[in-house]
C-alpha cells in the first residue's frame, strides 16, 4: 500500500468560532477594510467568499486564470479551488452554507441558483465539509463528479478519492443518495460509500468505521491495481453519462447566449433609429433578462463541462498513469491494453463532445 | 600582462558560457536530476519536478499524484543508469494526441530537451527544462527513445 496524500483535516470536528478566525486572520483594519468592500458589493456579487484560507489554495476562474485564494477573494460559478498538500480554505456559499475545503482537494463550485435551477456543491477529488445553514428547502446538491446527494438541513462531509469513490458522512439532518438507479438515505452518524458505475454499498455507522483519507485512498487505488478492468468500465460509465449531460445541454446553452447576443446587436440598431429612449428600454426589458438568463445556463452548464474535465484530468489520467507505471517495462500485458481500450474509447467521446467546450487554460 | 588579460577573458568567457547555457542542455546537470529519478526520496524527486507532468502519455496534475505515480514507477522500475545518453530538443506532440497532452507540449519551455537514458530494461526518455536549484526540472517521464 502506498500512502501518499499529505496531512488530513478532521472536517468532523467544528473550527473556532468565525470571530476568533477573522481576527487571527486580519487585524482590525483589515475586517473593517473587508466589510467596507463588501457593502459596496463587490463580495456579494460572488457565488462563494473566501472567510478562511491557510497554506496554498488557489482559485482557477473560468477563464482560466489561477489566483491565490485570501480572505474575501469572491469565487464565481464556474471556478475550482484548488488546495495543495498543505492548503485549507472555507467558503460561505451565496446560496447559503459554509464549505471547508481540506488539504489536496478540487472543488468546484456552482452558480447561485435561479428560478428553478438547484445549486450544486463538488469535489473532483480530496473532501470537504458541508453546512448548510438558510431556508430549508434550497439546499445544493452535494456530492463529487460521479456521485450526488440531495440534503435536507444538513452538515456532512464528502470524501471522493483517486478513483472515483465517494464517501459521504452525515454529521447532521438528512441526506439521498441516488446511484445507478437505487437511493439510499442518511441519518446522522451515517455513512455509505459509492463506487462509481455501482450501487451504494451498506449503510455504516461512523463509529464504527473512522476514516484516514490517506490511507483509506491508497487501499482503493490498491484495488484498482487488483481489478482495472472492473473500476475503468465504471469510471467510463460515469464519464458517459456526463457527456451525455453535456451533449442534452449544449444546444440549449448555445441558444440562450445567442439570442443574448443579437440582443446586444439590436441594442445599437435601436437607439440609432428609435433613439436613447427605446435603447434603454430595450435594454431593461430584454437584453438585461436575457444576460441573466445567459450567465445562470453558462454557469450550470460549465458546472457539467468542469465535472468532465476533472473526472478527466484527476481520476482517469491519475488512474491510467498508475497503472501505466505498474506496467512500465512490460508495455504489451494484456491487462494494459484491456484497460487502455475502455480509456481510449471513452476518451474519443470525451475529446469529440467535452473538449471543444474548453480552453487551454481550463487544464 | 598579456597571458594574464587572456586567462582573465577566458574565465570570463567560460562564466558567461555558464550563465547562458540552460541547466537541461548540461550533461552534469541532467545526470544530478536522472540520479535523483534513480535512488533518490520520492519528495525530493517531487520537488524537482514540475506540474503538469506528462508520465507515459497521460497528464499528473497534482503533487500528491506525482508522488504516488513515482513511487509505483519506482517500484516497478529496474537500475537505472545515471547518465544522460543523447537529447534533443522538444518535439512537437505527437500526431492525434488528446488536448491535454497538446497543451502540455505548447507550453514546454524553450530549453526543454528530450533526455536519453539508459535502464536495465531499455531505454527511457526523460524531459527537462527550466530550472530550480541550478537543475533542470524534471517534466515528464515517456517510454522508449526520444
Amino acid at each position: 500500500m502506498i500512502a501518499t496524500n499529505g496531512p488530513r483535516t478532521d472536517l468532523r470536528r467544528s473550527r473556532a468560532p468565525r470571530s476568533v478566525r477573522l481576527e487571527r486572520r486580519l487585524p482590525r483594519w483589515g475586517i473593517v477594510l473587508a466589510l467596507a468592500i463588501a457593502g459596496a458589493g463587490v463580495a456579494a456579487a460572488a457565488d462563494a467568499t473566501v472567510t478562511f484560507v491557510d497554506g496554498g489554495v488557489n482559485i482557477r476562474t473560468e477563464a482560466g486564470a489561477v489566483r491565490r485564494a485570501d480572505f474575501g477573494s469572491g469565487v464565481n460559478g464556474g471556478d475550482r479551488v484548488i488546495t495543495d498538500r498543505r492548503g485549507e480554505a472555507e467558503l460561505d456559499l451565496a446560496a447559503g452554507g459554509t464549505v471547508r475545503v481540506a488539504p489536496d482537494t478540487v472543488f468546484i463550485v456552482s452558480g447561485t441558483p435561479t428560478g428553478e435551477s438547484q445549486s450544486r456543491v463538488a469535489a473532483a477529488v480530496g473532501s470537504f465539509n458541508f453546512r448548510f445553514r438558510a431556508v430549508a428547502g434550497n439546499e445544493p446538491r452535494v456530492g463529487s463528479t460521479t456521485s450526488v446527494a440531495g440534503v435536507r438541513g444538513t452538515e456532512l462531509v464528502v470524501y471522493v478519492a483517486s478513483d472515483g469513490t465517494t464517501r459521504y458522512e452525515v454529521i447532521e439532518g438528512r441526506v439521498e443518495i441516488d446511484s445507478d438507479g437505487q437511493t439510499v438515505a442518511l441519518g446522522p452518524n451515517d455513512g455509505v460509500e459509492v463506487r462509481p458505475g455501482r450501487r451504494p454499498g451498506q449503510v455504516f455507522s461512523l463509529l464504527e468505521r473512522p476514516i484516514d483519507y490517506a490511507v483509506w485512498n491508497s487501499g482503493l487505488i490498491d484495488e484498482f491495481l487488483s481489478s482495472p478492468i472492473d473500476s475503468i468500465q465504471g469510471l467510463a460509465a460515469e464519464m458517459h453519462a456526463l457527456i451525455d449531460e453535456v451533449e442534452r445541454r449544449a444546444p440549449q446553452s448555445d441558444a440562450v447566449s445567442e439570442k443574448a447576443r443579437q440582443a446586444r446587436e439590436q441594442l445599437d440598431a435601436i437607439r440609432e433609429k428609435e433613439g436613447d429612449a427605446a435603447a434603454e428600454k430595450h435594454f431593461t426589458d430584454v437584453l438585461t433578462p436575457l444576460r441573466i438568463a445567459a450567465r445562470a445556463e453558462f454557469v450550470s452548464f460549465r458546472f457539467v463541462v468542469l465535472s468532465a474535465l476533472s473526472l478527466d484530468q484527476y481520476i482517469l489520467s491519475r488512474l491510467a498513469a498508475e497503472i501505466e507505471a505498474a506496467y512500465f517495462f512490460d508495455p504489451d500485458a494484456s491487462v494494459l491494453s484491456e484497460f487502455r481500450a475502455v480509456l481510449d474509447g471513452v476518451r474519443a467521446r470525451y475529446e469529440r463532445i467535452v473538449v471543444p467546450r474548453l480552453v487551454p487554460s481550463d487544464v | 600582462m598579456k597571458p594574464r588579460l587572456i586567462a582573465l577573458a577566458a574565465v570570463a568567457a567560460v562564466i558567461s558560457a555558464c550563465a547562458t547555457v540552460p541547466p537541461s542542455a548540461r550533461d552534469d546537470r541532467v545526470a544530478d536530476v536522472i540520479a535523483l529519478l534513480a535512488d533518490a526520496p520520492i519528495p525530493s524527486v517531487v520537488e524537482q519536478a514540475s506540474l503538469p507532468f506528462l508520465f507515459t502519455d497521460q497528464v499528473v496534475s497534482s503533487e500528491s499524484d506525482l508522488t504516488a505515480v513515482l513511487t509505483r514507477f519506482r517500484s516497478a522500475a529496474v537500475t537505472i543508469d545515471p547518465v544522460p545518453v543523447a537529447s534533443i530538443p522538444a518535439p512537437g506532440a505527437p500526431s492525434g494526441s488528446r488536448f491535454d497532452v497538446m497543451v502540455f507540449y505548447d507550453r514546454l519551455p524553450d530549453d526543454a530537451r528530450f533526455v536519453r537514458v539508459e535502464t536495465g530494461a531499455g531505454p527511457l526518455t526523460i524531459i527537462v527544462g527550466g530550472s530550480r536549484n541550478r537543475r533542470p526540472l524534471l517534466m515528464g517521464i515517456l517510454r522508449g527513445a526520444p
